[in-house]
């Protein structure tokens, strides 16, 4: 959570016993020198999976039903519930590509592009130790929008944000690729850049290779400041912007060297060259811009699988609630995958089809696996196998929207983004920093609070909107609906975007009864509603 | 609505089994704890535990070497107690060292922030497969609730850097409170809805959720729940004004120090007056990898200040006996100055503070070197820590919680009670 502890287990011994493998050859895996670089069949996923859990004994869970499968991918791929129109048309369509249609639309959506952009900024958010960082935030939604918009190559975003220079100011869209060489600041940020790109990037912790009590995987303590050094010369600036605010800069310094401190004089230290984790090595004494291309380049890569399983492993993770590996972001040489011949069939088909966002996504979500039932395992985080899905609690964008999808806008207007402060005043900036979760968590790990128990029971916002008054959404369906059961039927489609099942009616209409009026018992059943589980999840 | 676990004398109620059973369950657990003299002795126990996250320096704390390469330009003063000298900066906890025991022996060999933290919080080392829970969440299923409907577990400071209740699951989880000069957040119902609306609106909720427990989200829905009867239970207790440090007299609100440390300190204290057994407060801050002498002046000068009103009020309301104060960090920080002037990390030898709960104070137990680099008497290790907490609040160490998949883990696993300081 705080600076990198890299230059301080110095005076620990590390053990070097149990790395059985040579450093220089980390990607040399057999079972990834021969991926299958095609394009994938329809199918094709489906079939190993099945293969693997028929292996295992397990049997898949059935598909979900046409009002799961469009809550589902709407909330996944644009961050939203369905609207009741999408609902109307989707349910009513007959044709047996529908969902493949569906899908094809959300893709292109803008709020997809938004959605995802919040995504990522997220991912590199959860981890930024300075608030000041934030200054890049805005930018980088906005950036990384347009990124998802036009489709552009995974390789492409990663170069971007790797060698990315220049200044966020406040106030001022531009240069939002800025973000993750801003997440960190200060004179031991070269560290943590270097461990939050090989994180997000190789999907690799080789900070933790260090630790002596932690010897699960094979790097060794210098390979990790041999990558460090590609960001000897990146450093940062504050800017001043005039009337006490401020802007900050990525500044490419003109000489320095990454220095190891002595294991056993931390006074010390010894100067590491660049060197990528396969042995290869980098530029010696050379510009801050040439290490980074130089890094990005040997990222990227074809030959190195890691960049690709990294989105793979990520991306699929965030779809079907648990990924391949898990945490999502903790893979690496020495640690094992669930079901691993679709995930190497996954990595290839990624590379070959040169880091295609959309495509992935559209290859994904169209698989059997992904339009399961939701399931647990006996305990929380046993691995379902991808038998069926995860039901994994919403982000925090997702369940604000769902809100406002259903009760319409809450707390007032949402302010004008300019600045990271000043929406954080807003209801939303409120609302998504307290429900906000690291997104690369395991998702069995994601917990609420009471204090966001309270928001959502108490708060003067979600009261006010849950009145069936005059033209709030629900004092809209009740005089639309004089009928008890049909107003019911509204409330859980707007809210739930499902019909009731009987059991749910009978309950409800008993509340209802029961109540001094019948404004007021329906106000009970849409207050329950939004304070239930299956609101808060992705099922 | 189901309730927080319960106490059955012998081991806690797993928390699927107590959903199971439900409120049979729930009405069980004030007869158990009453029938059982040894739960009597928890009675009124609390622990208020004071972390500096980023791992405070011993040298310039509790263990401070002036005069040598090491103990760069910090001085030690005297203390209440002629045979201890702490660090400058720290006069007024000097002042209450008859009340306060230092360990200056801790050694460990985890020198990474957070696997560290999860450390000195579980007296665990992170191993997969097994989420253990936080000490507060510990303390909260081992101490009877307090009256009022208060929570168990108050974690101030900043919320989601707390380790959570691991497999105690949801109901032990810390209920945080981000800002101690402010009322928890929507802790109060809204106009219209009466406290018979206000239950009937829950029983409502709790009978729909079975429906989507039954589709495949059972566990999901059990902690859900659990969450919700918490807040629940905190919305209705007549003792949210505990929350109130408004109410206390400015010069004690002073006192402890127009701070968030300090007003967290003060918030712990009037909770604790009420009976919550666990309070945490948190001090940012302290990772000093550069310009350390500087940067550590305001942090002393804000937990000198906090600490030192926190243990003089308990003492002087005859709270102090019952109240177990912890001062820790993740790790101390290396002797030798690095050449940013800062500190590193520093796990094998470093300090704690202790005062209240039954811990005879004005004394240290063990000692460094004279360069600060290594243990040289009476060793004290996390486990040995966490058995003497137990032995304080009265838990046993060795009771077994259902862990994962219902196996038994032991509330600390190995490690002594640090006899000499009781």
């Amino acid at each position: 959570m705080f600076c990198l502890p890299l230059l301080l287990l110095a005076f620990l011994p590390t053990s070097q016993a149990g790395f059985s493998q040579q450093p220089n050859s980390p990607i040399a895996e057999p079972a990834w020198k021969n991926l299958n670089r095609g394009p994938l069949q329809p199918g094709e996923i489906d079939t190993l999976l099945e293969k693997e859990l028929s292996r295992l004994g397990k049997s898949p869970a059935p598909l979900c039903s046409d009002a799961d499968f469009l809550r589902r991918v709407c909330l996944d791929m644009t961050g939203r519930p369905p609207t009741p129109e999408q609902s109307q048309s989707f349910l009513s369509a007959k044709s047996p590509n529908k969902r493949q249609k569906l899908l094809d639309d959300l893709l292109e959506s803008d709020d997809h592009a938004r959605f995802w952009a919040m995504y990522w900024g997220e991912v590199i958010q959860a981890k930024v130790t300075d608030r000041r960082a934030m200054l890049a935030y805005r930018p980088f939604e906005d950036w990384m929008t347009q990124q998802v918009k036009k489709n552009t190559p995974w390789d492409q975003v990663a170069r971007d944000l790797i060698c990315a220079e220049g200044q966020v100011m406040p106030g001022e869209p531009a240069n939002g690729q800025t973000f993750l060489m801003l997440a960190h600041l200060g004179p031991d940020a070269p560290v943590d850049r270097a461990a939050e790109v090989s994180r997000i990037f190789l999907g690799m912790q080789i900070q933790c290779a260090q630790c002596h009590d932690h010897p699960s995987d094979i790097w060794k303590r210098e390979q990790f400041h041999h990558f460090a050094a590609y960001f000897a010369r990146t450093s940062d600036r504050l800017v001043f912007a005039g009337n006490n605010r401020f802007g900050l800069r990525v500044v490419s310094k003109f000489f320095g060297e990454h220095q190891m401190p002595l294991k056993d004089d931390p006074s010390k230290s010894t100067r590491m060259n660049p060197k990528f984790l396969d042995g290869q090595e980098g530029p010696k004494f050379a510009s801050d811009v040439k290490r980074r291309e130089d890094l990005a380049k040997s990222i990227v890569d074809k030959n190195n699988p890691w960049f690709a399983a990294a989105y793979v492993n990520r991306v699929w993770g965030k779809l079907l609630g648990q990924g391949f590996y898990q945490p999502i972001d903790d893979m690496g040489p020495q640690k094992e995958a669930v079901q691993h011949a679709a995930f190497l069939r996954l990595v290839g088909a990624f590379q070959g089809g040169n880091y295609n966002p959309k495509e992935f996504l559209r290859a994904v979500a169209m698989t059997r696996a992904y339009q399961r039932e939701t399931r647990l395992g006996q305990t929380q985080d046993e691995h379902l196998l991808f038998s069926a899905v995860y039901p994994a609690r919403l982000p925090a964008i997702s369940l604000w929207q769902e809100l406002t999808g259903s009760l319409g806008q809450v707390g007032g207007a949402s302010m004008v983004r300019v600045n990271p402060l000043i929406f954080a005043r807003s209801y939303e900036g409120m609302f998504r920093e307290l429900f906000k979760f690291d997104p690369s968590a395991n998702p069995d790990e994601v917990e609420g609070g009471v204090a966001q128990a309270l928001w959502l029971m108490n708060s003067p916002q979600i009261e006010e909107k849950i009145r069936a008054r005059g033209f709030t959404l629900l004092g809209k369906i009740l005089q639309d609906n004089p009928d008890n059961s049909q107003a019911l039927k509204a409330i859980y489609q707007r809210v739930l975007s499902r019909e009731p099942t009987a059991a749910e009616v009978k309950k409800c209409l008993e509340h209802v009864k029961k109540a001094p009026d019948r404004a007021a018992g329906f106000e009970d059943v849409l207050w329950a509603l939004i304070n239930s589980t299956e609101f808060q999840t992705r099922r | 609505m189901w309730m927080r676990l319960g106490v059955d004398g012998e081991r806690v109620v797993s928390r699927r089994s107590f959903f199971e059973t439900g409120m049979a369950g729930a009405i069980g657990w004030k007869a158990a704890v009453m029938a059982n003299a040894r739960e009597l002795q928890k009675q009124g126990k609390s622990c208020i535990l004071l972390f500096m996250t980023g791992g405070p320096s011993q040298l310039e704390t509790f263990d401070p070497k002036p005069g040598v390469k090491n103990g760069g330009p910090t001085e030690k003063i005297g203390t209440a107690v002629s045979s201890i000298d702490i660090a400058t900066g720290w006069e007024k906890t000097a002042a209450q060292m008859k009340h306060i025991a230092l360990v200056r022996s801790m050694t460990n060999n985890v020198a990474e922030h957070t696997r560290a933290q999860y450390h000195l919080h579980t007296g665990y080392i992170p191993a997969g497969g097994v989420k253990f829970p936080t000490l507060g969440s510990t303390v909260s299923s081992q101490l009877p609730p307090p009256p009022g409907d208060l929570p168990s577990f108050v974690s101030i400071g900043t919320p989601g850097n707390t380790i959570g209740s691991g497999f105690l699951g949801m109901s032990h989880a810390p209920f945080t409170v981000n800002d101690p000069s402010r009322m928890p957040n929507n802790a109060v119902r809204g106009p219209g809805v009466n406290d018979s609306r206000f239950g009937g609106r829950l029983d409502l909720l709790g009978d729909l959720e079975k429906e989507y427990a039954r589709n495949g989200a059972k566990e999901k829905v059990e902690d859900h729940q659990a969450i919700y009867a918490n807040a629940a239970r905190l919305v209705r207790s007549p003792k949210l004004e505990s929350f109130d440090i408004s109410k206390e007299k400015d010069g004690l609100q002073e006192k402890y120090g127009k701070t968030p440390f300090g007003r967290g300190c003060l918030l712990a204290r009037r909770l604790v007056e009420q009976g919550v057994p666990f309070v945490e407060v948190e001090s940012r801050d302290w990772d000093t990898h550069f310009d350390h002498f500087e940067r550590i002046k305001p942090l002393n000068s804000a937990v000198d200040a906090g600490f030192s009103a926190l243990v003089e009020d308990l003492h002087q309301r005859g709270l102090l006996e019952k109240t177990l104060v912890i001062w820790m960090g993740e790790f101390g920080r290396t002797p030798l100055i690095n050449p940013r002037t800062g500190r590193d990390h520093y796990p094998r030898a470093f300090s704690i503070a202790l005062a209240g709960g039954g811990i005879r104070g004005g004394q240290v137990i063990g000692e460094t070197s004279s360069d600060g680099m290594a243990v040289k008497s009476r060793p004290v290790t996390v486990p040995d820590l966490f058995c003497s907490f137990c032995h304080s609040l009265g838990i046993s160490a060795r009771r077994e919680n259902p862990g994962p998949l219902n196996r038994p883990v032991k509330i600390v696993d190995g490690g002594q009670v640090v006899k000499e300081l009781f």
